[in-house]
């Protein structure tokens, strides 16, 4: 079981993703407490961007992180695996490449926000994604959580600001190079 | 409801909306993160951990246990995670919005057919 967490672990986490250029966002119950949401979570859930080049940076950030990743492990990230956590590493991180009811990383950005820095899933996606998980713990975070969206959110003290537009051209380029690598790409 | 680990789930769907002075207090809570720094705010939110049976716990070979599919994850955590913890299924009897339904099986159409695409990073 991974140590302690505290706001300057995950400033180390953050710190160490943008450093190695990984295009990601936070997901789950913590993108929702960093807009203010006044609950607890025990994970770190990160939503990287499925694109060429992404997962190698987010494996260099896992080992300057201290992860000791197996070759399987790295596998995993590489080949895109929906679900993946950490149970002994250092920080409790879990890469979600498929959170529940969120259609796809562009859309999410585009809706999404930066918080404390972070880009994070914006709240309303955070409470579609607990409800098509619809896991018991997730029914009571809803119950939190809805209230919390309709009417606290515009107060929170720190700002949070729309995310930057990702950039069309590296897009179409990345796409561009996935479909040169694999003809059946069609998308991400 | 019976659910597995003897344990008996009580609440009804009802329990699952905040009214009256139970909304006024969460308000209340929500409101005080007002007076609090990011830094304060991100300290409380993280710094409690407690040991969750079995999802805590790994002794495979990596560092990692992973899942194919979110499916796949929610069947794991049905079959082998403590129910008192709650990451299981909520209780039929809590039902499942329509919205929601819906937005997991557009969710699931769309990845898909881009896992029918994606490669290695």
């Amino acid at each position: 079981m991974s140590g302690p967490f505290s706001a300057k672990a995950l400033r180390r986490v953050t710190g160490a993703l943008d450093r190695h250029g990984v295009a990601y966002m936070v997901c789950g119950k913590l993108a929702a407490i960093l807009q203010g949401f006044p609950d607890t979570t025990q994970d770190i859930d990160i939503f990287p961007r499925p694109v060429p080049g992404n997962a190698e940076r987010l494996i260099r950030a896992l080992g300057e992180l201290g992860f000791n990743l197996t070759s399987q492990d790295r596998q995993d990230i590489l080949g895109g695996k929906d679900f993946i956590q950490f149970p002994n590493a250092p920080i409790p991180l879990d890469i979600v490449h498929a959170p529940d009811g969120i259609e796809s990383f562009e859309d999410a950005w585009r809706r999404g926000r930066k918080a404390g820095g972070v880009p994070v899933l914006a709240l309303e996606d955070v409470l579609a994604s607990k409800k098509a998980a619809n896991r018991a713990k997730d029914r009571v975070v809803i119950m939190l959580l809805e209230p919390f969206v309709r009417s606290v959110r515009s107060r929170v003290p720190w700002n949070t600001d729309p995310l930057e537009p990702l950039e069309p051209e590296r897009d179409r380029l990345e796409r561009s190079i996935a479909r040169r690598k694999d003809p059946g790409t069609s998308g991400h | 409801m019976p659910v597995d680990d003897g344990i008996e789930v009580t609440a009804t769907v009802e329990d699952l909306t905040l009214k009256g002075r139970d909304l006024e207090e969460w308000e209340a809570a929500c409101e005080g993160v007002r007076h609090r720094t990011l830094e304060q705010h991100l300290d409380s939110a993280l710094g409690y951990r407690t040991h969750r049976p079995v999802y805590d716990d790994h002794d495979g070979p990596g560092a990692a246990r992973s899942f194919e599919t979110m499916a796949e994850y929610r069947r794991w955590c049905a079959a082998e995670v403590p129910a008192w913890l709650g990451f299981g299924p909520a209780p039929e009897e809590w039902g499942v919005p329509e919205e929601a339904r819906n937005r997991r099986e557009k969710a699931e159409r769309r990845k898909k057919y881009r896992r029918g695409g994606r490669r290695p990073g």
